[in-house]
């Protein structure tokens, strides 16, 4: 007798779990594809420089993204900035990168930029550009790094 | 026994449910790329005067294009692989005769110029792999009126590599 009531609790219980967890947590996963890379216009080494990219420049970086239908998001870039590197080191053989802004499909809120998925859980063309900081002694070459976008649920 | 058993059952199952809530993906990341190419400042050396002297007589008033060999040279270093467009700045240039006031006897005017070598007509070169371009040519035409007499006419032009 007893054990039949231990497992009529246990299977409530486990009701309990199988119910509450989707309706707190579940959303489809989101997933992020980057279409084109961040490019900055060239710049003539020696000469310090801030180049801005903007979002609606063609040279931005665009994404596109799947997830739950109508759900509102916001995106951002994880790190507050970063380096690119011409494949040497020290300070001269980096650019820094940040001041980042948002922009097409989404509205820059200042640090980060809030869209909503469409009715097929699509979003497309989200924009981000930022500033390189070219500093007088940056030594010629091809700068290149990463940086991490992030798209998070309101 | 009962309660304790289930009480145990009751914590699992809260934990489990705590696990399973950061594992439902609210969020995502991706790492996306940049780039930029900071290019090597251009600098630009004479390696010959564009002269037409001594080649050049006056033919009733017409113009006379220089021949190609004398043509000014220039030399430039840069950045490997990079496109660059060469023109003369001034739209056109007055030479005048040494001695001479700027009467129209001692004023011989270059209207326009040509571009070859290591650049094609309209003026794009591309930096090769050393980063030099060594053969920047560019001729001129003059256009000697009747009252020009003889003599060395001498004046300077403005010659520009710009990134492309």
């Amino acid at each position: 007798m007893s054990q039949i009531l231990m497992l009529m609790l246990k299977l409530f219980f486990t009701l309990i779990l199988l119910l509450n967890a989707p309706v707190v947590t579940y959303a489809g996963p989101i997933v992020i594809n980057e279409l084109q890379a961040l490019s900055f216009s060239a710049a003539i080494a020696g000469v310090p420089a801030s180049i801005v990219t903007a979002p609606a420049d063609a040279n931005a970086a665009v994404f596109d993204a799947t997830g739950d239908i109508n759900l509102l998001l916001t995106a951002s870039v994880v790190e507050s900035s970063v380096f690119m590197d011409n494949g040497g080191t020290g300070s001269s053989n980096t650019i820094s990168i940040g001041s980042w802004t948002f922009g097409g499909s989404l509205t820059d809120v200042g640090g980060s930029g809030t869209a909503s998925f469409d009715a097929l859980g699509v979003i497309s063309n989200m924009r981000i550009g930022a500033t390189a900081v070219v500093e007088a002694d940056d030594n010629p070459g091809f700068y290149q790094g990463t940086a991490t976008m992030r798209l998070v649920y309101q | 026994m009962l309660t304790h058993r289930c009480h145990r059952w009751v914590i699992f199952i809260v934990f489990l449910n705590m696990a399973l809530v950061p594992t439902i993906a609210r969020a995502a990341t991706t790492l996306f790329s940049l780039n930029m190419q900071l290019l090597a400042p251009v600098i630009i050396s004479g390696v010959s005067s564009l002269s037409l002297a001594g080649s050049t007589t006056r033919q009733g008033g017409g113009s006379v294009t220089t021949d190609t060999q004398l043509t000014g040279v220039f030399s430039a270093a840069g950045t490997a692989d990079m496109a660059v467009v060469g023109s003369i700045v001034e739209p056109y240039v007055v030479l005048t005769r040494a001695g001479a006031g700027v009467d129209s006897g001692g004023v011989v005017r270059i209207d326009s110029f040509a571009l070859s070598g290591d650049m094609n007509k309209t003026g794009l070169a591309n930096f090769p792999a050393t980063g030099a371009l060594d053969n920047l040519q560019v001729g001129a035409a003059i256009h000697a009126s009747n009252p020009n007499v003889n003599g060395l006419y001498q004046g300077s032009a403005t010659f520009r590599l710009v990134h492309w």
